[in-house]
């Protein structure tokens, strides 16, 4: 074997998660190679041209904060930029931004090329290889129940090898990809790409369920053939506020989306030719997204709605193509051509790509231990989605989360995981591995019973120094952490020991009706201690919240106590005394790795969780 | 989910009746027992290890009673924790004053908790593991069949309706959080405090229409009533064959725990004292005042009550008087000390009586056994008639301590909810609905979040 087959971590795809795991692992000091079938789609956006939005942009913030790429490649390909939910708490706000999906991949791939120690290949993975453990038919480690082969590296298409002992699989919708468009349906993982199904083969072998689930995405417009004047325009902030903690401010002047509506013509257009639509004609099995639903499907179960919203929205700073932000559909072309032919100011629009919708391979992400590492095959690490996600900022997030786990393996140190009460991120692998997932699973902020929390302005201040102390956080941006942590304690004192009419200014902040509980930056004092917006706002929504977040911590640290007693793998449950039948046959089937896992299986009382607790402290294993 | 290292507290003598009086002893235990004592008492000398000190607790503006404290500090307590002990004589109205005002600051304490944290914290023998799990398992078990007991009948059915109208409403605030995109006005604030409003008001009527009833296990109790004096003491002591109670010739003296388990042939029965019981000469006091109308509702809610009148006694107009104040509609009358009362002029005194009170009497006497069987026999045949009629009442609402603690906590929280959507914080009130769906909750864990995601997206066309 050459030394330039040998890599300590080897990433499959060079989508948002793989792009994200390489880029940790690399900056974590690892050789890293990543294997993807072309250079030129590294963090492609092979739909929506936007980052974050509704709870994603919370997630963008922390891999920011950890020190991941998503939020500076935003910032630079950026051409919209808009905070959600802005008449609402700041717990439940959200930045969002239009990409130009050109830039922004050539910005990722950039990055990635500047490190001397990860190597980009282009090919397709066909096999993990793998050698039986020495430990085959010896009792099971700790922890290591399912041990039964572990991770050597991996095999292309064309038989290159490559070798490594840990291997992030970060496969999107390859896995024997299967498009459909109307009647035609053919392989493919995605617009003119090839899918991948020998790889899809080996995990079976390796002994991983694997599942099919659906997705779709809409047609794209040329910019040029639409009329502007008939729709609605919808611009971005005047002051865009960046993604990362890392940029000041965004300079640079905004691209507008708009929005068009469909219509009854449209509706009995769809209507009339449901037979048509791979949806509901039986060819197309598998479950899409709730939340994402095909045209087809809002016409169906909303009978009564006469119109739904189509956002308009350009990929790229020239506006040469628009994305159709909710219509996707899997109708044959042919309709697909007279329905943007009825909607207000596409009546001329010609479509540049079809709408098609996919159905892929995925692994059911209870097969996976918290640090994304699977728990049959040691070394082999799945993130996005082929763990059932939907999203570039799920992904994105797992494969970082991914990427950093296989070099503290590699390192023998302690796994990265991270609590619900910390991130949206723990949220994420909390639910995958605890939870059924019948349909590709989303953020909603609802999912996060720390919401209040979980803010996408204090992700800096929950994360950046668990990234620093894993070593994915440089020296720039912990700097700029020290700065605002400084700034932010001297208009807290300045807050707290400052008083007017008879209450510290902290108090007022608290109260609704008070001018300071909005905006504390406008205030003359407040200016005169010199200090950024950022720090300012901050500052105010953690007076805003305090009472309610100290509420909070008391569960938190219940759940964290809970958290942090790991449950042994070789634990049978049916032995426990006294644990109740129920509670032994749910345990027994999900397996949860710590005893905070358990409590939230539903059906678990927290006299159970007692009870084997107690257990584990009699068999001295607590 | 329990936490194991924050404070908590109950009535460790948790076998007292409502409305008895007796010594109560209330337990703290967890890192900030000490800190909070001083909220509700005041020592008569500084808290010292393993010191009983005097104290004064502050039930409320207009009522300290004294009680006794016992500090043990950690790790030599029964928990392994700092713990206090405070004892009070007092009636049960006044020990869960006490314990509300206490619970503003620490957590009700599970059951079998104390007993859990004494293991986890190395006190206990490990070989005592399976004796503790077993324990908890069993206090699991009767909550879950209390909880479930609770389930049937209309007040499950009230609350079941109520956490679905608490989830419909927070899907549609957690909507207009999650899909503010989609341009659907879900709900309008006006819209949201009206439904808010209509769920305090259910919570609000179920608490006005359920009698308190603090049995742990369902055994019916059968209440001890009668003047000061009357030989109740003697009475329950002889019933229970032992001696429980501390019995004096003074006038309400007893002051111990007066409640034991009567073992009748499978219709075993809680059988309490209510020595705080007096005339209207004698509620004097506030204290007095309180414990004799705790006394009274006691009764009331028993299954059955022994009336008890002195045999050697010639003025009865004060019983009468007593027995009017009784609402109990199962009354069994009992002559008691006819020992004290020659044999010949028994008959006599027995037609008196039964004039009197135009009612049988059974006649006892607690020195000698004389009648105590006979008494057992009618006490047992009399529940199982109850017991047989009872299945008519069966709409009654019963809810105990916790039960109703957990439905006030529950208004509490609406409250404050409807105040953070009138201040248009809609993210902290769907955080305190959550909260008060919790309260209103069983025991078992709860996908919560998928259930609402459901409902939106079976109500709403929501997504792009």
């Amino acid at each position: 074997m050459t030394d330039s087959q040998k890599y300590d971590v080897i990433v499959v795809g060079g989508g948002h998660a793989g792009a994200e795991a390489a880029w940790a692992a690399a900056r974590m000091g690892a050789r890293t190679l990543l294997l993807t079938m072309r250079r030129d789609t590294i963090a492609k956006m092979s739909c929506n041209p936007a980052i974050g939005g509704l709870a994603k942009g919370q997630i963008v913030r922390e891999i920011d904060a950890l020190g991941g790429l998503m939020g500076e490649a935003i910032d630079a390909a950026g051409i919209q930029f808009r905070t959600l939910n802005r008449s609402k708490g700041p717990a439940v706000q959200s930045p969002r931004a239009q990409a130009d999906k050109y830039k922004y991949k050539d910005y990722v791939r950039h990055r990635l090329e500047q490190f001397d120690n990860l190597t980009i290949e282009e090919g397709i993975a066909a096999e993990i290889l793998t050698t039986p453990s020495p430990l085959r038919g010896t009792p099971p480690l700790q922890g290591e129940s399912y041990l039964d082969h572990t991770t050597q590296g991996i095999r292309c298409t064309d038989g290159r090898t490559f070798y490594a002992p840990c291997v992030v699989l970060t496969t999107g919708t390859f896995l024997k990809g299967m498009m459909h468009l109307g009647t035609t349906q053919w392989e493919g993982g995605r617009l003119d790409e090839p899918a991948s199904n020998e790889l899809s083969d080996c995990l079976r072998k390796l002994g991983l369920t694997v599942k099919r689930l659906k997705t779709g995405t809409p047609a794209r417009l040329d910019g040029a053939t639409i009329d502007y004047n008939k729709v609605e325009l919808q611009p971005g902030d005047e002051t865009p506020v960046p993604f990362s903690f890392l940029n000041d401010c965004i300079d640079r002047p905004s691209v507008p989306c708009w929005i068009t509506w469909t219509n009854e013509a449209i509706h009995k257009l769809l209507l009339d030719n449901l037979d048509k639509a791979p949806m509901y004609s039986g060819q197309i099995q598998s479950t899409g997204p709730r939340y994402c639903p095909s045209i087809e499907t809002k016409i169906v179960r909303f009978a009564d709605k006469k119109q739904h919203q189509v956002f308009l929205e350009p990929e790229d700073e020239a506006i040469s193509t628009i994305y159709c932000n909710g219509i996707s559909t899997s109708y044959p072309k042919e309709i697909q051509d007279e329905m943007i032919r009825l909607m207000a100011g596409t009546e001329h629009a010609k479509i540049v790509h079809y709408a098609y919708a996919i159905e892929y391979d995925y692994c059911p992400a209870q097969q996976l231990k918290p640090n994304l590492e699977t728990r049959t095959v040691p070394g082999l690490f799945l993130a996005g989605q082929i763990n059932g996600t939907s999203g570039y900022e799920e992904a994105a997030g797992q494969g970082l989360l991914a990427g950093v786990n296989a070099v503290l393996k590699l390192n023998n140190k302690d796994p990265f995981i991270l609590g619900r009460d910390q991130a949206y991120l723990g949220v994420l692998v909390d639910d995958l591995l605890t939870r059924e997932i019948d349909e590709p699973y989303r953020m909603f902020t609802s999912r996060a019973e720390y919401r209040l929390s979980l803010r996408s302005d204090n992700a800096d201040r929950r994360l950046t120094q668990i990234g620093r102390s894993v070593g994915i956080v440089d020296d720039i941006r912990w700097n700029r952490l020290q700065q605002k942590l400084a700034d932010m304690k001297r208009l807290e004192d300045f807050l707290k020991s400052t008083r007017k009419d008879g209450q510290s200014l902290w108090q007022c902040i608290k109260q609704p009706q008070h001018p300071l509980s909005n905006d504390l930056s406008g205030d003359v004092d407040v200016m005169g201690l010199d200090l950024s917006k950022e720090v300012t706002d901050a500052v105010m929504i953690d007076a805003k919240y305090e009472g309610y977040t100290l509420r909070q911590e008391k569960q938190i640290a219940a759940l964290r106590h809970l958290e942090n007693i790991k449950l042994p793998a070789s634990l049978d449950y049916g032995t426990i005394p006294h644990l109740r039948f129920e509670a032994k046959e749910k345990l027994s089937a999900l397996r949860p790795f710590t005893l905070g896992q358990a409590s939230r299986v539903g059906g678990i009382t927290p006299a159970d969780i007692t009870v084997i607790q107690i257990h584990l402290k009699k068999n001295r294993q607590l | 989910m329990l936490s194991v290292d924050d404070t908590i507290a109950a009535v460790s003598t948790a076998t007292v009746p409502a409305g008895t009086v007796g010594r109560s002893v209330i337990r703290i235990s967890g890192p900030g027992t000490f800190g909070i004592l001083p909220k509700i008492l005041t020592p008569s000398t500084p808290i010292q290890k393993n010191r009983i000190s005097s104290c004064v607790v502050h039930v409320d503006d207009e009522l300290d009673i004294s009680g006794n404290l016992y500090a043990f500090f950690q790790p030599h307590s029964y928990t392994g924790e700092d713990l206090a002990e405070l004892h009070l004589d007092a009636c049960s109205a006044v020990v869960e004053a006490v314990l509300e005002k206490l619970y503003q600051h620490v957590r009700p304490a599970a059951p079998g908790e104390f007993t859990q944290r004494a293991f986890l914290n190395g006190k206990m023998d490990l070989t005592q593991a399976e004796a503790v799990a077993e324990i908890v398992s069993a206090a699991n078990t009767t909550q879950l069949d209390a909880a479930e007991q609770l389930l049937k009948g209309r007040f499950s059915e009230t609350i079941a309706a109520l956490r679905h109208q608490i989830l419909e409403l927070l899907g549609l605030l957690e909507a207009g959080l999650d899909f503010s995109e989609e341009q659907i006005e879900f709900i309008t604030p006006e819209q949201a405090l009206g439904k808010i409003k209509s769920f305090k008001e259910i919570v609000s009527d179920l608490i006005n229409d359920s009698v308190r009833c603090e049995r742990l296990i369902d055994l019916d109790s059968v209440g001890l009533a009668g003047l000061p004096n009357a030989g109740k003491s003697r009475l329950l002591n002889a019933l229970l064959g032992q001696d429980r109670s501390i019995v004096s010739s003074t006038e309400a003296t007893t002051r111990d725990v007066l409640t034991g388990m009567l073992r009748l042939d499978q219709m075993d029965c809680v059988l309490f004292d209510c020595a705080g019981l007096l005339s209207e000469r004698q509620q004097n006091t506030l204290v007095n005042k309180l414990s004799h109308e705790a006394s009274v509702t006691a009764l009331d809610q028993a299954a059955l009550v022994l009336f008890c009148v002195d045999a050697g006694k010639q003025d009865t107009v004060a019983d009468v008087q007593m027995r009017q104040q009784i609402t109990a509609e199962s009354v069994i009358y009992v002559m008691t000390k006819t020992d004290a009362v020659a044999a010949g002029d028994l008959p006599q005194r027995r037609l008196e009586l039964q004039e009197m009170f135009g009612a049988e009497f059974i006649l006892t006497s607690s020195a000698t056994g004389a009648g105590l069987d006979e008494l057992k026999k009618v006490i047992r045949e009399s529940l199982l008639q109850l017991r047989r009629g009872d299945r008519e009442h069966q709409d009654r609402l019963t809810i105990n301590q916790r039960h109703e603690r957990k439905l006030s906590e529950a208004i509490k929280l609406l409250n404050e909810s409807a105040e953070e959507i009138k201040a248009n914080s809609a993210e902290i009130a769907a955080m305190l609905l959550w909260q008060a769906h919790e309260q209103l909750g069983t025991l078992e864990t709860e996908d919560i979040s998928e259930t609402i995601l459901d409902s939106i997206f079976s109500r709403f066309c929501i997504g792009k």
